[in-house]
């Protein structure tokens, strides 16, 4: 029984462990991946969807509900299967509307906390530049401060964790390593004027 | 809430702002703050803008990773299904194969070493730095993407340690150390190996690997288990099944 719990581990564990950030957040989104696997191809047979198209949504709902738990928005008051079930059905009747416009990133859902007036501020930027261009910019960064951005600001590891695995001093060193990464960004956001396309 | 001119444009208060962290009466403050000042509200942009771009980076890049689990759980799903195949059918084509085998390699074990070589994928050459300080970096990256794994040595060798951060140095090592496997020089390629210390989970798979490859199955099994009770989720996903498949033998 223990080693199936291990395997599937039930709905309150990969909630908190979403929640804790860092390494339980990353992996059990893989855990919740893996489990309900079997959705990709029903969803496939049944909005008629590629393999991949149907792979891709079942990807960006697992996401999603990873960030709704990390946000308090699912707190375990459906099960996780059903939640992510429907929450995968939408993603599915979006590729459909979506295949047109070839558009792989939906820029609104990446910011959900933060407020109207500052989306607003930056929709237009997003919407008007390639968002793959866009994200090729990170590449410029170089890996470590690819990865310190990423653990720190997507999942949501500590600087005195984030310290142990690139192997920095400390949690200090980090943050100011984390600030010159950020500042680097800027610059190069900058660069491209996209701040005056507006 | 009055604010003053440098206190405005502080990151971290933009930081907070962006966040959704701000009281009602905060927020309505700052935004009242944006309104009247255009260095606020350009600097605000930016900030979103750098958010909104990490965020959608590492989603991206998390699908892919999660989308490979999908690739890799279907092949594993595909092999179990075989097992369904009617048992005489199974069992003669095990026949067959097993005395075809020991006809061409008599006295020979399973082809344990073949697994070295199902599961060595090379990672893609790492993104070419953009600094002027790399340029070595970058023809020893190039050297690597050719599959020119001698010169990519070489190049990796002769790039000045000094001038780099330990992460660089270590990302050096490790694929100094894959260049190495490549050309079969396993020795070389574990000491190599062992001094990416910042690249654990690459650095424990790809020793697992080579002492595969030398029939070292118990300390590429210790290895291997090091790995999954690390639990990056790509690499232990790797690792459960060369497990599995290592049993399996």
């Amino acid at each position: 029984m223990g080693k199936r719990k291990d395997m599937f581990p039930d709905d309150e564990e990969i909630i908190q462990q979403i929640r804790s950030g860092g390494i339980g957040r990353q992996k059990y989104a893989s855990k919740i991946y893996t489990q309900y696997m079997g959705y990709v191809i029903k969803g496939k047979q049944r909005y008629r969807l590629s393999m991949e198209e149907a792979q891709d949504a079942y990807a960006d709902a697992v996401i999603g509900i990873c960030r709704h738990i990390e946000e308090g928005r699912f707190r375990g008051e459906s099960k996780l299967s059903t939640y992510l079930f429907k929450a995968f059905s939408n993603r599915c009747v979006d590729k459909l509307r979506r295949r047109a416009s070839n558009k792989n990133v939906a820029w609104e859902e990446i910011l959900p906390t933060m407020p109207d007036k500052a989306k607003n501020m930056i929709q237009e930027l997003i919407l008007k530049e390639k968002t793959d261009l866009l994200l090729a910019l990170m590449d410029k960064l170089g890996e470590s401060c690819k990865k310190i951005l990423i653990d720190s600001e997507y999942y949501g590891f500590s600087m005195d964790e984030i310290a142990e695995r690139t192997g920095f001093k400390n949690a200090a060193s980090v943050s100011s390593m984390k600030y010159k990464c950020m500042d680097k960004l800027r610059k190069l956001l900058r660069e491209r004027n996209i701040d005056n396309k507006m | 809430m009055a604010v003053n001119e440098s206190n405005s444009l502080s990151p971290e208060r933009i930081q907070l702002y962006l966040s959704g962290q701000m009281t009602e009466t905060e927020q309505s403050a700052f935004e009242k703050d944006m309104e009247q000042n255009q260095q606020l509200r350009d600097a605000v942009k930016e900030a979103a803008l750098a958010t909104w771009t990490i965020k959608a980076y590492a989603q991206e890049e998390e699908k892919r990773q999660l989308n490979s689990l999908y690739k890799e759980e279907a092949s594993v799903q595909r092999l179990n299904q075989k097992r369904w195949v009617p048992i005489i059918a199974v069992a003669a084509t095990l026949l067959v194969l097993l005395v075809g085998y020991f006809v061409i390699n008599p006295l020979q074990g399973p082809p344990l070493q073949d697994l070295m070589a199902t599961y060595y994928e090379l990672p893609q050459a790492p993104d070419l730095m953009s600094t002027d300080v790399e340029q070595a970096i970058k023809e020893a990256d190039m050297a690597y993407s050719a599959m020119e794994w001698e010169k990519a040595v070489n190049l990796y060798h002769q790039i000045p340690q000094d001038s780099l951060s330990s992460f660089d140095q270590s990302r050096i090592y490790l694929y100094q150390g894959l260049c190495l496997i490549k050309l079969k020089k396993y020795q070389e390629a574990e000491n190599t190996l062992l001094k990416a210390h910042q690249h654990q989970d690459q650095q424990d798979w790809y020793l697992s690997l080579i002492y595969l490859e030398q029939e070292d199955y118990e300390k590429a099994s210790k290895m291997l288990n090091q790995i999954k009770d690390k639990g990056d989720p790509y690499f232990t996903s790797k690792a459960e099944k060369l497990l599995k498949a290592l049993k399996e033998q």
